[in-house]
């Protein structure tokens, strides 16, 4: 399954530390973040990504108990990002 | 030339008949009614603003005139038109000055979109700007009457315009709204300030207005940049307590707040964050007003040290 930003780049949010707001076009929405759901955010604005290239990219040669960890994590923020039409999947 | 030099005859007759033109901060607005409640309200509140040429551009053409038929001896009701428009039921005749200041705000709120328009008082003092967001009942208009008696210019008491393009606040004095208990509790906080008659049973239950500071009336042309971010909530019996929020959540409340966030678009997203950028957010809980006007002092102090 691939990830497809639903948003237009580039994408509208401010950043204060480790909290950030992301302004959606579509709906008029804006949702409170953390800095890591805006670079997961921005890499898909890259192009379509699968829950697994998302963790290799952020494990960044890590081992393999961090990929594990951030895939789960990826898992629950993909949920969340599609329940808040951010993004889309795609059976490819 | 100010209200303050028409007689009061002089301005009910020129109410009713091409309309009192007044200035209200950035806004022209035209005025008529027959009736002399209004007259005498206008007389007692609005003395201080200047007339505004009648010939000239307005913003607001508004009409406050009670409805025909029966009910205008029986149980009459006042009806306000804007432009030709009825946005509101028809209320009592003796609610007739709030009325017409439910109505200006709702003049502001539903057409001034090149502003930022939030739900929050606005004072400033040292150049520098507190807006106050907050939900009826949270003490803010209260709050406003002791601070803005108390040493801080009024910019609004109900509708914080931010101007989107540099997020300068621009001032929008009009006469602080007073609810139920709060009333006699500053009438006696302040007893040198002008208050109106009370207006008992309209839907915000007992309501008074206080006149604005003159000073406050005079700069109107003068805005101000924001600095702070106040939730203030009154409990009765809390300490008097600021405590810092974080920015984000800053935001999400403040766009909360406001009445044209959505429509404003990506515009109104980035007047917010600007605004973020230059206030800090707090939450301020207090039941002393003493307490209360110390702890603002101290926040504008510090500023006017720095």
């Amino acid at each position: 399954v691939n990830f497809e930003l639903v948003l237009s780049s580039p994408l509208a949010y401010q950043c204060w530390g480790e909290e950030c707001v992301l302004f959606n076009p579509e709906s008029g929405d804006t949702h409170l973040l953390a800095v890591f759901g805006i670079q997961v955010l921005e890499r898909l604005a890259c192009g379509p990504a699968s829950i697994k290239s998302l963790a290799e990219f952020f494990a960044d040669g890590a081992d393999a108990t961090y990929v594990w960890q951030i895939t789960g994590h990826l898992e629950h923020l993909m949920a969340d990002f599609e329940r808040l039409a951010l993004v889309m999947s795609r059976t490819s | 030339v100010t209200i303050g030099s028409l007689t009061l005859q002089e301005l009910a007759q020129r109410l009713a008949s091409s309309g009192l033109h007044l200035q209200t901060g950035q806004f022209q607005i035209c005025v008529q009614s027959s009736s002399l409640r209004l007259a005498k309200s206008l007389h007692l509140l609005y003395s201080d603003y200047p007339l505004a040429a009648a010939d000239g551009f307005t913003d607001f053409h508004v009409n406050l005139n009670t409805s025909k038929g029966l009910r205008r001896w029986l149980r009459p009701q006042v009806i306000f038109e804007f432009d030709g428009a009825l946005p509101f039921k028809p209320l009592p005749a003796d609610q007739i000055f709030p009325l017409m200041e439910w109505g200006l705000n709702w003049c502001v709120s539903s057409a001034a979109n090149s502003f930022l328009i939030i739900h929050a008082a606005v004072i400033e003092k040292n150049g520098c700007a507190a807006i106050l967001p907050a939900p009826p009942g949270s003490g803010k208009s209260t709050l406003c009457a002791a601070l803005i008696n108390h040493g801080w210019r009024l910019l609004s008491d109900e509708l914080t315009l931010v101007r989107v393009e540099d997020g300068q606040i621009i001032p929008l004095p009009r006469p602080v709204s007073l609810k139920n208990a709060s009333i006699d509790i500053m009438q006696k906080f302040i007893p040198e300030a002008v208050f109106s008659p009370k207006v008992f049973d309209t839907v915000k239950g007992t309501i008074a207005h206080l006149k604005p500071p003159t000073d406050s009336i005079k700069r109107s042309n003068e805005s101000a940049k924001p600095a702070w971010i106040i939730f203030p909530k009154y409990e009765a019996g809390a300490k008097t307590e600021l405590t810092s929020i974080t920015p984000a959540q800053g935001f999400l409340r403040l766009a909360d707040n406001s009445f044209n966030y959505s429509p404003l678009g990506i515009h109104g997203f980035r007047a917010v964050a600007r605004l973020m950028d230059m206030c800090t957010c707090h939450e301020f809980t207090y039941s002393v007003m003493d307490e209360a006007i110390a702890a603002f002092a101290a926040l504008a102090d510090d500023v006017g040290q720095k």
